[in-house]
C-alpha cells in the first residue's frame, strides 16, 4: 500500500505542471478578468429584474466553474495518459524503474490510480477555491447591483456544499465513463510516445474511411466505429425529461445534491460504463507487455 | 572452490536480434560472494547477457538468478539484486531528497542512512533536482542508491562510465570495503580493466557472444603467464606454442596457456599476465573489420 502511495505521489510530482501551476495560472487569469469587468461594471447587465435569485446566481457561477474544470481535466488526462505511459523512457530512466521491485503492471497500475485520484483532487481544489471566489465576487456583485442579493453565508455554505458533493460525483463518474478514450491514449503513449495525440484521432477517423470503403458497394455510409465513438462521448444519455432549467435556475433555495446526482446520472449506460473499464484494463495490460519488453528509450 | 549452490546458473544462453545471434548459447555459473568481471569488446554480448540476468530481456535457454526465472519474476527478483545498466539514468524530475523517499516507500531494501553514507563527499544536495545535477553527479547518486540497497546480487554495467579518475577509485575502494560481504556477489562489466583487476575473484571473457575464460583469477594465474623472451631464446620460446606475442619496446612478450613456468623460466622473465595483457591477448578477432573501405 506504501508503495502505491508513493508511486502515485510522483505521478503528482512529474505532472504537477498540468495539474497544480497551470491551473493556479489559469484562476488567477479569471480572478484578474473578473475583477478587470467588474470594476469596469460590467455586471451593471445583472441589474435586469429577471435576474435569478442570489442563491442560484451564486450555484450557477459554481457550476460554470465547475464545468470549465471539468473540461480542463479530460483534456489534461487524455495529454497525462499519452505521456504518462512513456514518460519513465525519457532520459533513459526506464532502466531506474526496472531496477525496482514493481512490474510493469504495477507501475502502469500506478499511473492509472493516480489519474483517478491525487489529479481529479487535484483540480477538484482548484475547483473549490473558484466556488469560494465566485461567492466572493457574488458578494461584490450584491454592493455594486441593485437587483442583486448575494446569499449569505449560511446559504454560501449550504449551496458549496451541495454543489461540491453532486458536480464531484458526476465529474468522477464522468471520467470513468471516458475510461476507454484513456486507454487508448495510453495505449498510443506506451508505443508512439509523442506521436500518440495525432495518432489518437488519425487512426479512428482512417478506420472510418475504410469502414465506409468496405460498405460503400452496398451505399450504406453508416459507421459502426463513429457510432461506438459518439456514444461513448455522450455522457449521461439524454438529458432528464422531467428538469427545467428555467425552473431551477429562479428558485431561491439551494439545490439539493442528492436531486443534481440523480438528474446527472439518470441515464447512464452502466453496463457500458463497465465495458469501458474493461478496455482500459486491456490497454492498460496490453502496454505493460510492451513495456516488459522494452530496455532502452 | 566454493561449494555454494550458485547464485546465477545459465545454460545454453542464446540471443538472437532477428537473424542476427549475439550470444551463442553460454553456460555459467556464478557462486555467492564472488566478484566477477564480464570482460569483452564492443558488441561482444556482455549487455546483452546482463539484460537477459536481470530480466530486461527474454532469451532461449536456461537462466536462473536466485532460484528465479528472471524474465518471468523480474519485479520479485528486484528484492534482492541491484543493477545499474547505464549510469545517469536516474528520473529527471525529482530532487533528490524525493528520490530518496519514493525508494523508502517502494524498495524494502534501501536504505537511506547507507545512502547518505555514501554521498559523502560529493557536492550533491537533498534539494537539488536530478535535472540539474552534472553527468558525473548523477552517476555520483545512481551508485549511491544503489550501493545502498542491501542486495544479495550487484550488478553494474560500465558503472564509472564519466566520472574522473579521482571518483572513480573512490567508488571501488568504498565498493570494496563498505558494500561487499561474503553474502553479496558482484558482476561487473568495463572496459577500465585495470582498475577493477585488484578486487576481481573470478573473470569471464566474453567474445562474439562465447565466453573464452571462465575462471577463478587464482586458476588465472596459474594458467598463463607472460613471459618476457631474451634475445636469442625466441624460437624456442615460440616452440612452446604461445597465445599471443608481441613485440615493445623493443622486447618480445608473449603469453602462454598452460606451459610449465619452469621451462619458461629458462628463456626469459616470467609474469602473471595483467588482465588487459591477457584481454589483448585472447580476444583477437577473426571477424573484425581487416581494412574493409566503406
Amino acid at each position: 500500500m506504501r508503495s502505491w502511495v508513493a508511486l502515485v505521489k510522483r505521478e503528482f510530482l512529474e505532472h504537477r505542471g498540468a495539474f497544480l501551476y497551470a491551473p493556479a495560472v489559469i484562476m488567477t487569469v479569471i480572478i484578474v478578468v473578473l475583477s478587470t469587468a467588474i470594476l469596469m461594471n460590467q455586471p451593471e447587465l445583472a441589474a435586469d429584474a429577471e435576474m435569478p435569485g442570489g442563491v442560484k446566481f451564486y450555484e450557477g457561477a459554481y457550476l460554470g466553474t465547475m464545468l470549465m474544470w471539468s473540461v480542463y481535466l479530460i483534456i489534461a488526462l487524455l495529454f497525462y495518459f499519452s505521456d504518462a505511459f512513456h514518460a519513465d523512457r525519457r532520459g533513459n530512466s526506464l532502466l531506474f524503474w526496472k531496477s525496482m521491485p514493481k512490474s510493469d503492471l504495477e507501475i502502469l497500475g500506478s499511473k492509472v490510480l493516480a489519474a483517478y485520484t491525487i489529479l481529479p483532487l487535484a483540480i477538484g481544489v482548484w475547483a473549490l477555491i473558484s466556488g469560494v471566489v465566485a461567492y466572493l465576487f457574488s458578494i461584490v456583485i450584491g454592493l455594486i447591483v441593485v437587483f442583486y442579493n448575494a446569499p449569505n453565508f449560511f446559504q454560501f455554505l449550504s449551496s458549496f456544499f451541495q454543489v461540491t458533493i453532486a458536480a464531484e460525483i458526476y465529474i468522477f463518474m464522468a471520467l470513468i465513463w471516458f475510461a476507454p478514450f484513456f486507454g487508448w491514449a495510453a495505449f498510443l503513449g506506451t508505443i508512439f510516445k509523442r506521436w500518440s495525440i495525432p495518432l489518437f484521432f488519425v487512426i479512428p477517423a482512417l478506420a472510418i474511411l475504410l469502414e465506409r470503403v468496405i460498405n460503400i458497394r452496398d451505399f450504406d455510409y453508416s459507421s459502426k466505429i463513429w457510432e461506438f465513438i459518439l456514444f461513448r462521448l455522450n455522457f449521461g444519455g439524454d438529458e432528464p425529461q422531467d428538469f427545467d432549467p428555467e425552473v431551477w435556475i429562479m428558485s431561491n433555495e439551494s439545490t439539493s445534491a442528492w436531486e443534481m446526482i440523480s438528474y446527472g446520472l439518470s441515464n447512464v449506460d452502466y453496463m457500458h460504463m463497465a465495458i469501458g473499464v474493461a478496455i482500459l484494463g486491456g490497454f492498460v495490460v496490453a502496454a505493460s507487455e510492451y513495456r516488459r519488453r522494452l530496455i532502452d528509450a | 572452490m566454493s561449494t555454494s549452490a550458485p547464485l546465477v546458473k545459465a545454460r545454453a544462453l542464446r540471443k538472437g536480434f532477428g537473424k542476427n545471434e549475439i550470444l551463442h548459447g553460454l553456460d555459467f555459473e556464478i557462486l555467492p560472494g564472488k566478484i566477477v568481471g564480464l570482460i569483452g569488446h564492443n558488441g561482444a554480448g556482455k549487455t546483452t547477457t546482463l539484460n537477459a540476468l536481470l530480466g530486461l530481456s527474454s532469451c532461449e535457454g536456461e537462466i536462473t538468478v536466485l532460484g528465479k526465472n528472471p524474465y518471468k519474476e523480474r519485479a520479485a527478483l528486484m528484492n534482492d539484486v541491484a543493477f545499474i545498466s547505464d549510469v545517469a539514468s536516474l528520473p529527471r524530475f525529482l530532487r533528490v531528497r524525493e528520490l530518496f523517499d519514493l525508494l523508502d516507500e517502494i524498495h524494502p531494501n534501501f536504505s537511506r542512512e547507507k545512502a547518505n553514507g555514501f554521498l559523502v563527499g560529493t557536492d550533491i544536495r537533498a534539494n537539488a533536482k536530478i535535472k540539474n545535477l552534472s553527468k558525473g553527479m548523477v552517476a555520483q547518486l545512481h551508485l549511491a542508491v544503489v550501493m545502498a540497497i542491501n542486495a544479495r546480487l550487484l550488478v553494474l554495467d560500465e558503472p564509472t562510465l564519466g566520472l574522473d579518475i579521482t571518483y572513480r577509485k573512490r567508488f571501488y575502494k568504498r565498493l570494496l570495503e563498505d558494500y561487499m560481504s561474503e553474502d553479496r556477489t558482484l558482476l561487473i562489466t568495463t572496459h577500465q580493466v585495470d582498475e577493477i583487476e585488484f578486487m576481481l575473484s573470478d573473470i569471464m571473457f566474453i567474445r562474439d557472444g562465447h565466453l573464452v575464460v571462465d575462471s577463478s583469477m587464482e586458476e588465472i594465474s596459474e594458467r598463463y603467464a607472460q613471459l618476457s623472451v631474451a634475445s636469442g631464446n625466441i624460437e624456442a620460446a615460440k616452440a612452446l606454442n604461445p597465445v599471443f606475442e608481441e613485440s615493445k619496446f623493443g622486447q618480445n612478450i608473449m603469453i602462454f596457456d598452460g606451459v610449465d613456468n619452469d621451462k619458461l623460466s629458462a628463456l626469459g622473465e616470467v609474469s602473471i599476465p595483467t588482465v588487459s595483457d591477457l584481454f589483448v591477448a585472447l580476444m583477437q578477432r577473426e571477424t573484425a573489420n581487416q581494412g574493409e573501405m566503406i
